[in-house]
């Protein structure tokens, strides 16, 4: 993990695209971009492809970016998520996952802890992919990406109360997800 | 045995057992006490790993030969930008106005460096002339005044010499009178300042005057009758200045020390010391260097009574030695028109 005073440091030298910055910059959030964007869509093709165009698009604009203390990242998920959702609206249609035959009924004899440990990435898309959209954003930003709750707030539109509301029924939901045992392969 | 532990005191144990396991039964599969906390442990560690990407290496070289070519873009962009800032189709109206100032500019700057050196038939000439007339009317206070003035005297002086060699006679007189009224401007000026000043700005009037003597002298037969005239008084008028110069420098020396005096409180308007009145220590001492201040007076004003006896008769000798020449001038030119008839 980079420190704040590293990410405020990469930010104003690859606003000059030095090449080290960048380089870095590129090593610190393109797997992360690529996960964000893998258990958004479910291809990890795909999720590459769009971690690649974002970060592309993010040294194109990144003159216009203002840092206000290594909010770089946040940056960075703003564009991943403008960039979804034009993606989106190419395709015409809205993200819906279906359980397919792949994902079959767990061992329901084992307890949940089990079945955590066992998850696979697939499983856990599946997973989320039965949230609400907005309490699956919250969970990958809030968690997976490990944004505060008023950074993911300003991400998503909404205060940090509404997002930790969120983040609690998203819990929830997948709490009852993985008690029924209805996502391993 | 079994009849002492009751079924209350069962389940008491029960309880408590469950409360310091903190789970909500023994023997369940909710082993842990918060699954939502196992959740979100899971998820913070960040979820199942994702299998390795396959194109990392060559999508991290396309990003970083974009980012050069941006790189490359933005510099040309920002050479492009300031060279806008200064150019004039970005910037008409200002690049107009500059334009005109700096075409003002440099114009009133070659007028004043093309004037300095202008001569009297030069067309510059006037512009020298304003140029002076607004640099004295400028300067603050008296002394500046008084020395411009001087300068500007010896530059008529100059300028009067190159006319008398070039025999440019319309140009003789005017110079004459306006060296003159410079001189007695700057004694004007003078006579307000210090007497060490003054001394200063007479001393400077005095050597130009003499010089201005000469010229007149050379130029009187180049002017016409009336001009002739007009600067013989002209001279008339620099030889009682000169004269009468060093009087009036001791004249203005006595105000200015008196006025002094005056402001200083030592002196009252009858002569006498004000602090001896009041003060009755040191009277004696006091009075005596007032004595002396009054005998120096005295001797002062005979010593201009005598210069003034001696201005007259210098005045009149001159006045006998001018009708002389006159009645020589005469007979010689009727001696002359004798001999051709």
């Amino acid at each position: 993990m980079l420190s704040k005073k590293e990410l405020i440091d990469i930010a104003s030298r690859a606003k000059k695209y030095e090449p080290e910055a960048l380089d870095r910059l590129f090593d610190f959030y393109f797997n992360r971009l690529r996960r964000y964007m893998y258990y958004r869509t479910g291809d990890l093709e795909k999720a590459e492809d769009l971690a690649s165009e974002t970060l592309t698009e993010a040294i194109e604009k990144i003159g216009n970016f203002k840092d206000r203390g290594g909010t770089i990242g946040a940056w960075l998920f703003g564009i991943a998520r403008n960039m979804l959702a034009r993606e989106r609206a190419v395709e015409g249609k809205a993200e819906i996952v279906e359980l397919d035959e792949r994902f079959s009924t767990s061992e329901k004899d084992q307890p949940e802890t089990i079945v955590l440990e066992k998850l696979s990435h697939e499983e856990l898309y599946v997973a989320l992919s039965r949230l609400p959209d907005e309490q699956r954003e919250v969970i990958l930003l809030r968690f997976i990406e490990g944004f505060d709750a008023k950074t993911v707030g300003k991400l998503i539109g909404k205060k940090a109360g509404a997002v930790r509301a969120l983040q609690f029924r998203a819990i929830q939901s997948l709490k009852k997800i993985f008690e029924k045992g209805g996502v391993s392969r | 045995m079994s009849g002492d532990v009751s079924r209350k005191d069962i389940r008491m144990l029960e309880k408590v057992l469950k409360k310091s396991l903190n789970v909500n039964s023994i023997g369940s599969r909710e082993e842990i006490p918060s699954f939502e906390a196992a959740i979100v442990n899971m998820l913070r560690s960040g979820g199942p790993a994702l299998p390795p990407g396959r194109r990392v290496e060559s999508i991290k070289s396309h990003y970083m030969s974009n980012a050069l070519a941006l790189r490359n873009k933005a510099r040309k962009v920002a050479t492009s930008q300031a060279r806008e800032l200064f150019s004039f189709r970005a910037h008409p109206a200002i690049a107009r106005g500059l334009v005109a100032i700096m075409a003002i500019v440099i114009l009133l700057v070659a007028l004043g460096f093309g004037s300095a050196y202008a001569m009297p038939g030069n067309p510059l000439y006037s512009v020298k002339r304003a140029g002076e007339s607004l640099y004295i009317s400028l300067l603050p206070g008296n002394q500046r005044r008084a020395f411009a003035h001087a300068e500007f005297s010896e530059r008529r002086l100059r300028e009067l010499e190159y006319v008398i060699s070039r025999s440019m006679e319309r140009w003789c007189y005017p110079l004459i009178e306006d060296c003159e009224s410079g001189l007695e401007r700057s004694y004007e000026y003078g006579e307000k300042l210090r007497a060490d000043i003054f001394e200063k700005v007479s001393a400077r009037v005095r050597v130009i005057a003499e010089r201005l003597q000469l010229f007149i002298n050379q130029a009187l037969s180049k002017m016409t009758k009336t001009e002739r005239e007009k600067a013989r008084k002209i001279m008339e008028r620099v030889r009682i200045r000169l004269r009468t110069e060093s009087m009036e420098r001791d004249r203005h020396r006595e105000d200015f020390m008196l006025k002094n005096e005056k402001r200083s409180g030592h002196v009252s308007q009858e002569g006498k010391t004000l602090e001896g009145e009041n003060a009755h220590e040191g009277a004696g001492p006091r009075l005596n260097e007032q004595e002396q201040k009054q005998q120096q007076l005295q001797e002062q004003q005979q010593y201009q009574q005598q210069q003034k006896g001696q201005q007259k008769q210098y005045q009149e000798q001159h006045e006998q030695q001018e009708h002389k020449q006159h009645q020589n001038q005469q007979q010689y030119q009727q001696q002359q028109q004798g001999q051709s008839k």
